[in-house]
């Protein structure tokens, strides 16, 4: 899929520092980056090397010490109801089952419940949880809450979905499901989604381009276009395993 | 499938499901009996082993003195024991020191009970070879639940506690320290209805203040078991009223009175300082003793064990009587005497009251002590608080039986004798 | 597994969980009888006073007799239990209905946890008992000042539970509901509140245990029906039988009261992951 779309989202030097009496924390030094329309993003990077900071900061839930973030060309401050965020785990409220959970965006905004409903039924098809309306979070497995996530995500609307290491709690064989899901689905209903991991292979599985973090204070440190890549990506193929020994080397895993 | 069976069994492997693990053999199920057996007798050995050791720590019984002052200890800080030991103690013509009995007797703070300080201060129990401690109650009930347990021997109360004592208790009343009747009034406030009606409307009755229908449905604050609430039974029963037709509540005095004045109630039922108080905050004494023509005794009781040593017993009632002539006739010292007997024990009192009630209050005679036993003055007395009780509920007629046998003047009367014989000028 | 070695197991792996659930059931009922036969015993054999206790026959017999007998204090059972249910409850409601969003808010807003905390802190060593007076002179005697004697036993369990149960918010659930675009009140209401839930019924279930057990004490305050006043009725008059019937009829009341407290939250928070 040809990739010269529109920019949907654009960091401009971006910067978080936590200041405190006892000794400032720099998280993110200066990232600067443009995200386009439907493309599969992911950011890779050493663990603890900000990138959730810097995740958190476009969604909102953070203020950048410095820098400016654009959707659309727009200026945007604090939350936007385009942006969804799909976290790492105990994203999903135990206290109200998958169909209340995938609910919540549009109810917060006020929209009808029949509409809400159907969309829900919508998404919770979509990621594979037909069924399971009315089930608890306690009766689902790891791999069916994160579903859940993604179907609220959808759900709410958002065309950026932004998702912080969602598979890192699962288990290994989970995992690599969840992996052919969320490119089945993304497939089916192509948003802009940005993916943070720090696993090189599940990078190079799922991203159109990956965007390579130094380690703390994060800035970019590379950026790798995959498009040669051909999907279904073969993780045992040649240029995969070339792709991943450059990033490898690139990561510079030995400790400093 | 196999994975989901472990995990059940690994369940059930908690707690007591562990402790009585079963092992896994082809001859589960006998094993499985037997572990219940075992079970069983397991539990069965366990329980009697604690009903023999709570049997032997309460066997091994506390001698009299450390139950009383257990139990007084318990009675929520209403007792205290007071020990004084007088000055000099022997007789001047005795060379060897006498042995003296020991012996626990109970009191209130209350002119009843005066007698009982007075002679412990002047030393005369020592005189007739006791030693004595004395428990004092400031109310009746747990004055009682001390008996139970065998904290005192012989104790003055008054007499709606006493006819508790006699009917729950099985004591014996040995006879009466005073009057016990002033100062016990239904008071209300100077403009209600009652206040307002003026006395003298009540046939037979005239001190009472209003009429019966007045009383209807008033809401009465009063401590339930106490005189003052005898001393209301006795006025709902000169109205011809009962129970029933007014609303009474119980409240402890100190709470009711306050609550009287913050304007909760339309009577309240007050006796000593709260009385003077309330007279001197403009209450009206709707009813009392005297007006209810209620002239009651306070009481003397005794324990099965007291009378099973006589001796002992009849000194005991020697020196209380000789003790309350005493403050019969030395009225201002013996004020002195309930003033500070009064702040000892918390009770609220000044020295101008304590003067006047221990003046103003009547006392009997020697003559009227003898006429109340040779007639049966006394156990109409006994009666007549019954009768009010019974009218109410609170005991039945077969308790009357027991009230009613459960005195004997005898002791009494030879403290008198001894008292004439030695003491009288 | 071959299907008739795997319903043999079965059988017998059902069988074993049915023999625990009773061994379970017949411990509780042997601890109960157990007591039972103390007490009966230390009833008979006089260990403890005769007129200090009575046999748990004496209490059933006593029990069965107010039923219909209003002597001697002046009202059937029913009257007395009615009245302090009546009294308790109250008391209850009341601290329900303070103590829990007071303590809810006090945990979710800095603001107000700094202005009410320190005054809590300073009225809460204070026992309920010590406020008989005030409640007297502000309250009078009747239903209103009982129930704000065992409110204030009541609520204390109440508001701190709820507001280390709000504190406790998962800053994700949090995250989540930002992203949604909840302001900081609707993040309040439809995630603080559900989350600390099951801290909340615990602190209620605590509040239900202090209110029954304060019940005594307000009846102390003034009454004419009640067990509390039955119970004080058999001091002063020397009926144990009275004090012991009361006592027992307190503690029945309370079992059931934790029974349909149990089922009252198992339902509300059947989302919780039981172990």
């Amino acid at each position: 899929m040809p990739l010269d779309g529109k920019i949907k989202l654009k960091a401009e030097h971006l910067c978080k520092i936590y200041f405190s009496s006892k000794g400032d924390m720099d998280a993110v030094e200066d990232i600067s980056l443009e995200v386009k329309e439907n493309e599969f993003l992911v950011i890779l990077g050493p663990g603890q090397c900000g990138k959730s900071v810097f995740l958190n900061m476009l969604c909102g839930l953070e203020e950048p010490t410095n820098g400016k973030i654009y959707r659309d060309g727009t200026e945007i401050h604090g939350t936007d109801e385009k942006i969804s965020m799909v976290f790492q785990r105990m994203a999903i409220m135990p206290w109200k089952n998958s169909m209340q959970n995938v609910e919540m965006g549009p109810k917060y905004h006020g929209v009808n419940k029949n509409v809400r409903r159907q969309s829900g039924m919508r998404f919770l098809e979509m990621v594979g949880l037909k069924g399971f309306e009315g089930s608890y979070p306690r009766q689902l497995s790891g791999g069916m809450k994160q579903r859940v996530g993604i179907a609220r995500a959808y759900n709410a609307d958002a065309e950026i979905l932004l998702m912080d290491e969602p598979f890192g709690a699962l288990d290994a064989q989970t995992r690599y499901q969840m992996q052919d899901e969320i490119l089945r689905i993304w497939e089916k209903d192509r948003r802009t989604i940005l993916f943070v991991t720090n696993n090189i292979e599940e990078a190079i599985y799922l991203g159109d381009r990956i965007v390579l973090l130094s380690k703390r204070p994060a800035v970019v440190k590379e950026i790798y276009d995959l498009s040669h890549l051909p999907r279904p990506r073969d993780n045992v193929s040649r240029s995969f395993m070339e792709m991943r020994k450059e990033i490898t080397d690139a990561m510079d895993l030995g400790l400093e | 499938m196999c994975r989901r069976g472990k995990r059940r069994l690994a369940g059930g492997w908690h707690g007591f499901g562990k402790a009585c693990a079963l092992p896994k053999s082809n001859k589960r199920k006998a094993a499985q009996k037997d572990g219940v057996q075992k079970m069983k007798k397991k539990l069965l050995a366990l329980f009697m082993a604690l009903v023999m050791v709570s049997g032997v720590m309460a066997g091994c019984g506390s001698p009299k003195e450390a139950e009383g002052e257990a139990a007084s200890a318990q009675t929520e800080g209403e007792g205290q024991t007071e020990n004084k030991q007088a000055e000099d103690g022997q007789e001047a013509d005795e060379d060897e020191p006498k042995e003296l009995t020991k012996v626990t007797l109970s009191a209130q703070p209350a002119l009843h009970s005066l007698g009982i300080y007075v002679a412990l201060d002047k030393g005369w129990f020592e005189e007739e070879g006791l030693d004595v401690d004395v428990l004092t109650y400031i109310a009746g009930a747990p004055q009682l639940e001390a008996v139970a347990s065998d904290s005192w021997s012989v104790g003055v109360m008054g007499i709606a506690a006493g006819v508790t004592g006699l009917v729950s208790y099985d004591l014996t009343c040995l006879g009466f320290s005073f009057w016990d009747y002033s100062s016990q009034k239904l008071y209300v406030r100077p403009d209600s209805e009652i206040a307002l009606a003026g006395q003298g409307q009540v046939e037979g009755y005239e001190g009472i203040y209003g009429t019966p229908e007045l009383y209807k449905g008033k809401t009465i604050l009063c401590t339930k078991g106490s005189l003052g609430h005898l001393q209301l039974l006795a006025t709902l029963d000169a109205l011809g009223l009962k129970e029933d037709d007014v609303n009474i509540v119980h409240m402890e005095i100190a709470a009711a009175y306050q609550a009287f004045l913050a304007g909760e109630g339309d009577a309240v039922c007050l006796w000593s300082t709260f009385s003077a108080d309330g007279e001197g905050e403009g209450l009206i004494p709707a009813s009392s003793c005297e007006a209810a023509k209620l002239f009651v005794p306070s009481v003397i009781l005794a324990s099965d064990k007291a009378l099973a040593d006589e001796e002992t017993t009849q000194k005991i009632m020697n020196v209380i009587f000789r003790g309350t002539m005493w403050v019969n006739e030395n009225r201002e010292e013996a004020a002195q005497y309930y003033y500070d007997l009064c702040i000892d024990e918390g009770v609220t009192c000044t020295e101008e009251y304590a003067l006047s009630y221990v003046q103003e209050s009547d006392a009997p005679t020697v003559e009227e002590y003898k006429a109340m036993f040779e007639g049966d003055e006394f156990s109409a007395n006994l009666e007549m608080a019954m009768k009010y009780y019974i009218a109410c509920g609170t005991y039945s007629e077969a308790d009357m039986d027991k009230v009613m046998n459960g005195f004997d003047g005898t002791m009494l009367m030879n403290a008198i004798e001894f008292y004439e014989e030695n003491y009288a000028e | 597994m071959e299907q008739m070695i795997r319903e043999s197991k079965k059988r017998e792996a059902l069988g074993r969980m049915k023999k625990e659930s009773i061994r379970n059931l017949c411990l509780g009922i042997v601890g109960i009888a157990g007591l039972l036969l103390l007490w009966d015993m230390v009833a008979r054999f006089g260990i403890i006073p005769k007129n200090l206790i009575v046999s748990p026959w004496e209490v059933v017999k006593t029990l069965a007799i107010k039923m219909s007998d209003t002597k001697p204090e002046g009202s059937l059972l029913l009257a007395h239990i009615t009245s302090s249910l009546i009294v308790a409850l109250s008391g209850y409601a009341l601290a329900l209905l303070i103590g829990i969003p007071l303590g809810l808010l006090m945990g979710w807003y800095k603001a107000i946890d700094r202005l009410i905390g320190p005054v809590f802190e300073v009225l809460r060593p204070v026992p309920p008992i010590a406020w008989i007076p005030f409640t007297i002179i502000f309250l009078g005697i009747g239903l209103e000042a009982k129930a704000v004697i065992i409110f204030l036993s009541a609520f204390i369990p109440c508001l701190i539970n709820s507001y280390s149960g709000i504190k406790l918010t998962n800053q994700v659930y949090v995250n989540v509901a930002a992203t949604c675009g909840a302001s900081r009140w609707e993040t309040f209401c439809r995630v603080g509140i559900p989350s600390a839930m099951p801290m909340v019924f615990a602190g209620m279930r605590i509040s239900l245990g202090n209110a029954w057990s304060t019940l005594v004490a307000a009846e102390m305050l003034a009454a004419n029906k009640g067990l509390g006043y039955m119970i004080l009725m058999g001091r002063t008059y020397g009926r144990v039988d009275l004090i012991m019937s009361g006592m027992v009829m307190i503690g029945i009341l309370g079992i059931i009261f934790n029974a349909v407290f149990d089922r009252v939250e198992r339902f509300v928070l059947r989302w919780r992951v039981t172990r």
